[in-house]
């Protein structure tokens, strides 16, 4: 073999290593607000997964992975003679997100209307890159009222007058009970930490083998939902002012919280297996955990994931635990509709986004089929569901105890570079839960890396 | 390799003939050139003239080097590095001693067991990389998996092979058990050209067995055996599937970051970086090149590449 085979052979080793990243592109950046387009025949050739009902008629295309949406698209066709919505799903969260900034990158390939996280919108309305129409110009305030008042401050993303979505739906914080361990073992069910962690020492002290509940170091939002108990703000951002934001991991409440929870796993009351996995599945349905403090579309989850998932599973729905009588109700999760800066009829686009879910038939598809927490106070304020009875609770009305949560929640901000935030946060709970490190010292850490990463990124940190 | 050089030499290659023989030869490499060309060239200039331009808040510029300053300097980077450089060291020499051990074991005792075993020892590899995580995932599972019973019929306490300290060596295992069995058949089928009337004289000088093995199969297998190690160099460093796959079941203790190689892919695809993840592949790139060169230039006796 001479030098230069074997340099290329050397080259090729390399190459491999290399090809990964060659699915990105580089990033063209736009102009500060998104503008509105009124082409209304561009999507006449799309492609759709569901059947259009009316030809002829000007089309909006939507990405979106809410089970049943099918149901609800062909509901909104059938309905509209001006519209037809075309459906595809872009991906579930991350995977349609991807999908979404290489549409952003290429300029071309994003649908007109897309599901979106509300955790996951800043990081689409960040700096020069602002891709989500403000709905506000076509008039979207007036229908403020149909929305709860914490779906309406996430879509608002930190601006006083402007909106980015239209809300669906909800993940209300709650507490996941199963009342027949209390019951056997003759321990209340506590209403407040105090008691919680008081109910898990008479749990031990009677004899339950498992545990009183589990605290993932995989966490993410449900320590965010946790922070927001406290009354404390960890990230400020807001898309009117898109370069600037506040990362506060050394609050008062964030430290209380971990200093909490890590007596309990300490004392050994409470379990640190990751969630949403083969182990954890195992535990939670297995009775290990005597309660589970979660978003209430825990539900659906757990039903799917059990072996019947009509069966009563022994767990009843109750308020989480507060710390007093200030503990603000608080949310973990949900979902909205974003109009995209490259919708090729923007007005029609909102249209879309505002109407898919408006119908009564569409919101009850979307409780149903799709398991939706909603955002809507119509449904909220119906008995159709407050008087729902859940199969997997033992037919217990659990929406009695879930709506006045989510009526109560007022919302709060997420990062622009939410994902990098999680992980960072998962080590932090790794380096406090694993190797001991002290809540303060590892909190203090992880905010020095997330200002420093907001620096590097060319934001103003406050 | 000299005397086949001689041969050419005397041939003269000039002819007309040889000439048209050279320029079929090109032809027939088209298909292959174009996909070469557009499917690895193309991309890996793309992705290095990226890795040049930093995006961030304000748009994207040209920063030269400045982003590969930042990797060599990037703790996230650096850790990765570190773990896949350990993962080399203890990985490499387990799979290639197994493959190596196999393959003479089977060369010495060719009957139907041997042929069996063969299969046997490969069949992990006809599996695909992904299946084969997910399944060893499912076995380390504290609940589902097996050992927790296994251990238990001894009174013991099964290792928890998804903590922190476990993890290490389930993920040696499973790529171990992987990728043995192709070493081995490589091996194998190196230890096939040995002519057999090498054996035949040791014996008659009264070699054994073992002394064959050590003496003359392997160093007649060296150039295969230098060649299965930058298989399994390169392939470790840039290790992926196995941890990535993994990490469904251990998200907190292989973080996204865990290897360079899923520290891109989060940088392109989680954390909206696609300049800096190029970066890192091509600095990820360029010490695959430096640990293979440096191994080819140590063996260059061993892999027969010396002119």
């Amino acid at each position: 073999m001479n030098k230069a085979t074997k340099l290329l052979a050397a080259v090729a080793a390399g190459v491999m290593a290399v090809s990964i990243a060659a699915c990105g592109g580089s990033s063209s950046s736009s102009g500060s607000s998104a503008s509105v387009n009124t082409d209304k025949t561009a999507n006449d050739n799309a492609s759709c997964t569901n059947t259009i009902k009316k030809t002829g008629v000007e089309k909006v295309t939507v990405w979106a992975w809410y089970p049943g949406i099918q149901d609800v698209v062909d509901d909104f066709n059938e309905n509209h003679d001006d519209l037809q919505v075309c459906w595809n799903n872009g991906g579930q969260g991350g995977g349609e997100y991807t999908k979404f900034q290489n549409a952003i990158k290429a300029g071309t390939g994003a649908p007109d209307v897309i599901q979106l996280e509300y955790e996951a919108m800043p990081q689409f309305m960040t700096g020069n890159e602002q891709h989500l129409v403000d709905l506000s110009q076509f008039g979207f305030n007036d229908y403020k009222d149909d929305y709860t008042a914490g779906s309406w401050k996430s879509v608002q993303l930190g601006t006083d007058d402007k909106v980015y979505g239209v809300p669906v739906d909800l993940g209300p914080f709650v507490m996941y009970v199963r009342e027949d361990i209390f019951k056997q073992y003759g321990v209340d069910v506590p209403t407040t930490w105090d008691e919680f962690a008081e109910a898990g020492k008479e749990l031990k002290a009677a004899g339950y083998d498992g545990y009183l509940t589990d605290f993932p170091l995989n966490s993410t939002a449900m320590l965010l939902a946790f922070f927001a108990q406290t009354g404390d703000d960890v990230y400020t951002y807001s898309a009117s002012d898109p370069t600037k934001v506040k990362v506060n991991y050394n609050s008062d409440g964030a430290q209380k919280v971990l200093k909490y929870w890590k007596e309990l796993v300490d004392e050994g009351l409470v379990d640190t297996t990751d969630a949403n996995t083969t182990d954890w599945t195992t535990n939670i349905l297995g009775g290990k955990y005597a309660t589970w403090v979660q978003a209430s579309w825990q539900t659906g989850y757990l039903a799917a994931d059990s072996d019947d998932g009509d069966a009563d599973s022994g767990f009843r729905i109750y308020k989480a635990p507060v710390w007093d009588s200030s503990t603000p109700d608080v949310n973990q999760g949900g979902s909205a509709w974003a109009v995209t800066d490259q919708a090729k009829d923007t007005e029609a686009a909102y249209t879309v986004a505002r109407e898919l879910f408006s119908s009564d038939s569409a919101q009850k598809i979307g409780v149903t089929t799709g398991g939706l927490f909603p955002a809507w106070t119509s449904m909220l304020d119906s008995d159709y569901f407050k008087t729902e009875k859940i199969a997997f609770l033992g037919d217990q009305e659990a929406n009695e105890i879930t709506i006045p949560v989510a009526e109560g929640y007022k919302g709060y901000s997420f990062l622009p570079f939410q994902t990098y935030a999680y992980d960072e946060q998962d080590k932090t709970l790794k380096s406090i839960f694993q190797d001991n490190t002290d809540v303060s010292t590892a909190l203090s850490a992880l905010d020095d890396t997330l200002n420093n990463y907001a620096k590097q990124q060319g934001y103003t940190v406050e | 390799m000299a005397k086949f050089k001689k041969n050419n030499a005397q041939v003269g290659g000039t002819s007309m003939a040889a000439r048209r023989g050279n320029l079929w030869g090109w032809v027939f490499t088209i298909p292959f050139g174009i996909v070469f060309l557009l499917f690895l060239v193309i991309p890996l200039v793309y992705a290095f003239i990226m890795s040049l331009y930093t995006s961030n808040v304000f748009g994207t510029k040209f920063t030269g080097l400045a982003n590969y300053a930042r990797a060599f300097t990037d703790t996230l980077f650096l850790s990765g590095l570190g773990r896949v450089v350990l993962y080399t060291i203890v990985m490499v020499p387990i799979q290639l001693g197994l493959a190596l051990i196999f393959a003479l074991l089977l060369d010495a005792f060719k009957n139907k067991f041997a042929s069996v075993s063969r299969l046997v020892i490969f069949l992990p590899y006809a599996i695909p990389g992904v299946i084969g995580a997910l399944m060893w995932g499912f076995m380390y599972s504290k609940n589902m998996g097996p050992f927790t019973s296994i251990f238990e019929l001894f009174g013991l306490q099964a290792p928890d092979f998804l903590s922190t300290n476990g993890i290490f060596g389930a993920l040696v295992n499973v790529v171990t058990w992987q990728w043995t069995g192709y070493y081995m058949v490589i091996l194998y089928s190196a230890l096939q050209s040995v002519p057999s009337e090498l054996y035949e004289s040791a014996r008659i000088d009264g070699a054994s067995e073992l002394r064959i093995a050590t003496s003359i199969k392997v160093p007649m297998c060296s150039s295969s055996i230098v060649m299965v190690t930058i298989f399994s160099l390169i392939g470790t460093l840039q290790f992926y599937t196995e941890p990535t796959v993994l990490r469904n079941q251990a998200p907190t203790v292989i973080d996204s970051q865990y290897t360079p190689n899923m520290y891109a892919q989060a940088l392109a695809f989680s954390y909206n970086q696609p300049n800096y993840a190029a970066t890192i592949s091509f600095a990820l790139g360029f010490i695959v090149v430096i640990f293979s060169v440096i191994f080819m230039h140590f063996t260059k006796k061993q892999s027969g590449l010396e002119d």
